[in-house]
């Protein structure tokens, strides 16, 4: 039994010593699906070969054969499919690739800075009158909402994020390490569904804060009286803050971009491939250095062509796996000489420019997919979308109620005017967002039927708005938003304070009201709101102010017509991701 | 008319003639989603690396160049996923053309040789 557990550990640290893998996975699915289907394909085109009774079916069958090879050789060329090169190569010496992953990582998050986004919709404080669509899809747009917001408005500070956002954020910098599956290529490497991300990225969240709490201060009487004065002891009471607003937002419908919005998309987007395409051309270089004495093209014609003897192309599938590490081992010794070195160290330092590059390129494809999908989400952007919004409202002294709202969003960019065909550069000139709210509010309970006109439905909500891209003041980093909107409710039933007369309401004074009374509710009217709103920002960093004018002709609690200004400050933590 | 053919003697299996010589269009045929030129980095450079004139991008997934009788070319191709799990193939345009190359996620560029 001993001798059996000391070989079960001998082997174990022989293995991973040798730090080298027996039997080759290919751990990317597209590749994997493409290796099998070359292999496949081109065993039944010899199939048909050699069963063709005609000139056509033989030419057909050739014809079939050939391209089959050609995407092979092309699978194993860093030139063509460099993706699945690397994840062959990372494949091979797992141990290696973990350790160099581990100072990556470490380096990409200390590099990274901070971001920002911004504020809530609907919530006491909020200098916003209108809901927008946000979903991570939506990022562009909703400014208001990143992957992780902390906004603070008046007194409401409010957390809110899509569900998607978290994951494309560390996407961003987990250097390869966690991101999409379709382009993983780092073995082992953590990886989401992109059907999944695209699902999340339809609901966001948001949770509101009231920290306007009214507290108190209980002095108890020590010592004795002196004259007039008395020694107290203060403590404090009442809590700092409550759950003001719960929101959750699900996008029910949205127009499929086409090939046109994705490409122009891209032209307004910010996409850059170079960082990317300088990690593709290293691995390139590479190869290219490797073949100026015919090595590499030697490898790949062992590998590759059909008619040698041991290629991986018509080799038995159950020993695939076994021909696989051993030729991409030999692969490896190509690329990078001395990396079979019987000194481990030497061999290690012979390999370590190549798995060096090849996990620099896995890491640009993550940025890359994270960019592919922001670009996605733009062009989706520029069709309407339609989004169904859940809030639970659960304002200071008053009832509890839901507000079930509809939210579509439309951007007036005409592209194609500003662009037309065969212009050579994209005009990124200013566009505006259209968003329309419809509502319906409701008590959690029904009111006391001691209010008059009381009833479950507590109004009823429409909305308009249009914003403005933000723009650059000047030479400076310095954007400023502009917003004009306009909102209307029709009270449905009267809006409803809870009273104690022991302990008054925080900035509410009542004269005459009865020792009994515990609720007290005011006329219902129609209320129309205008607001025009700046929104200043930096493009370098992830704070916004924003400063708003309302004018009403009434609001829930005072029949006259006010006039306010509301404040803002936001920051987006999404920014801690982004590397500004 | 499919001008493109693959040239069997080159093992990498990345070089195709054109015959005749004159105009070539290449375009992205979607498997899964959709896979856009890299307009930035799709180029077409004669033998001496210069970049041939007069190459347009009709549409978003189509890219088009002239060749000249003698002469030969790099072709460069960079692409786009969107979402970033789509999938397609590179074909000279028209139907039964020549299939030149498979674009996965994971692709990002690729780099060709036409000979006219």
């Amino acid at each position: 039994m001993k001798n059996t557990m000391r070989s079960i550990l001998v082997a174990a640290a022989f293995a991973m010593l040798s730090s080298w893998a027996t039997a080759q996975q290919i751990t990317n699915e597209q590749c994997k699906e493409h290796f099998v289907e070359y292999r496949n394909g081109y065993r039944t085109a010899t199939e048909a070969l050699q069963k063709a009774t005609t000139e056509l079916e033989k030419q057909q069958a050739l014809q079939d054969q050939g391209k089959y090879k050609r995407l092979f050789a092309q699978f194993l060329n860093l030139r063509e499919q460099a993706g699945c090169v690397v994840n062959l190569i990372l494949t091979a010496y797992p141990h290696e690739v973990q350790q160099a992953l581990r100072t990556q990582l470490f380096l990409g998050f200390a590099s990274t800075a901070e971001k920002q986004s911004g504020s809530s919709s609907s919530t006491a404080g909020s200098t916003d009158l209108i809901s927008k669509n946000f979903t991570s899809r939506l990022l562009s747009v909703a400014d208001q909402y990143g992957a992780l917001t902390s906004s603070t408005s008046g007194q409401t500070t409010t957390i809110s994020g899509s569900l998607d956002q978290l994951f494309t954020a560390i996407e961003g910098v987990s250097k390869g390490e966690f991101t999409e599956c379709a382009v993983r290529t780092i073995p082992r490497a953590g990886c989401v569904n992109s059907g999944l991300i695209s699902f999340l990225g339809r609901v966001s969240y948001s949770t509101s804060l009231d920290l306007n709490q009214p507290s108190t201060i209980t002095g108890t009487a020590t010592g004795t009286a002196q004259g007039g004065a008395q020694q107290v002891t203060g403590t404090q009471g009442g809590n700092s803050f409550a759950l003001s607003q719960f929101t959750a937002k699900f996008y029910i419908w949205a127009q499929q971009p086409t090939k046109q919005d994705l490409a122009n998309a891209l032209k307004q987007s910010s996409y850059d491939d170079t960082p990317a395409l300088t990690a593709r051309n290293k691995l390139v270089a590479i190869q290219t250095a490797s073949d100026e004495s015919g090595a590499w093209k030697t490898w790949l014609k062992n590998v590759a062509d059909p008619d040698v003897a041991g290629n991986l192309l018509t080799s038995p599938d159950a020993d695939i796996q076994t021909d696989l590490a051993a030729k991409i081992k030999s692969l490896i010794d190509t690329l990078a000489p001395g990396s079979s070195d019987p000194d481990p160290a030497k061999a290690a330092a012979a390999r370590k420019p190549l798995i060096q590059a090849a996990l620099a390129y896995s890491g640009s494809l993550a940025s890359i997919a994270k960019e592919e999908r922001t670009l996605f989400d733009s062009a989706a952007w520029s069709k309407p979308i339609l989004t169904f919004e859940y809030d639970y409202n659960t304002p200071s002294n008053q009832p509890t109620n839901s507000t079930y709202r509809l939210v579509l969003g439309k951007s007036l960019t005409n592209y194609k005017t500003q662009n037309p065909p065969g212009s050579s550069q994209a005009n990124c000139s200013p566009s505006w967002k259209i968003t329309a709210n419809a509502a319906g509010s409701f008590y959690n309970s029904t009111p006391s039927t001691s209010i008059p006109g009381s009833r479950l439905l507590r109004d009823l909500q429409a909305g308009i708005e249009a914003d403005r891209d933000p723009q650059k003041l000047g030479s400076s980093s310095l954007t400023a938003a502009l917003t004009a909107a306009y909102y209307f409710q029709d009270q449905t039933s009267p809006a409803i304070l809870n009273v104690t007369p022991s302990s008054p309401i925080s900035g509410v004074s009542f004269t005459g009201l009865s020792s009994n009374a515990t609720q007290v509710f005011t006329q219902k009217g129609k209320i129309h709101v205008g607001q025009l709103k700046i929104t200043l920002g930096s493009s370098t960093s992830g704070w916004k102010f924003p400063i708003a004018i309302t004018g009403s002709n009434r609001s829930e609690l005072i029949t006259k017509s006010t006039i306010g200004a509301q404040v803002g400050i936001s920051y987006d933590l999404d920014s801690l991701f982004q590397g500004k | 008319m499919c001008v493109l053919t693959p040239d069997n003697s080159d093992i990498t299996g990345t070089t195709f003639r054109a015959s005749p010589a004159g105009p070539v269009t290449l375009q992205i045929t979607a498997v899964t989603g959709s896979v856009l030129f890299d307009q930035t980095a799709t180029v077409v450079k004669d033998s001496t690396g210069k970049q041939v004139a007069g190459t347009s991008f009709p549409a978003a997934d189509t890219y088009s160049f002239t060749t000249r009788a003698g002469q030969s070319y790099t072709l460069e191709t960079g692409y786009i996923c969107v979402p970033p799990n789509s999938t397609g193939e590179l074909n000279e345009a028209g139907a039964g053309c020549t299939q030149l190359s498979d674009i996965l996620s994971s692709t990002l560029a690729q780099t060709f040789t036409i000979k006219a």
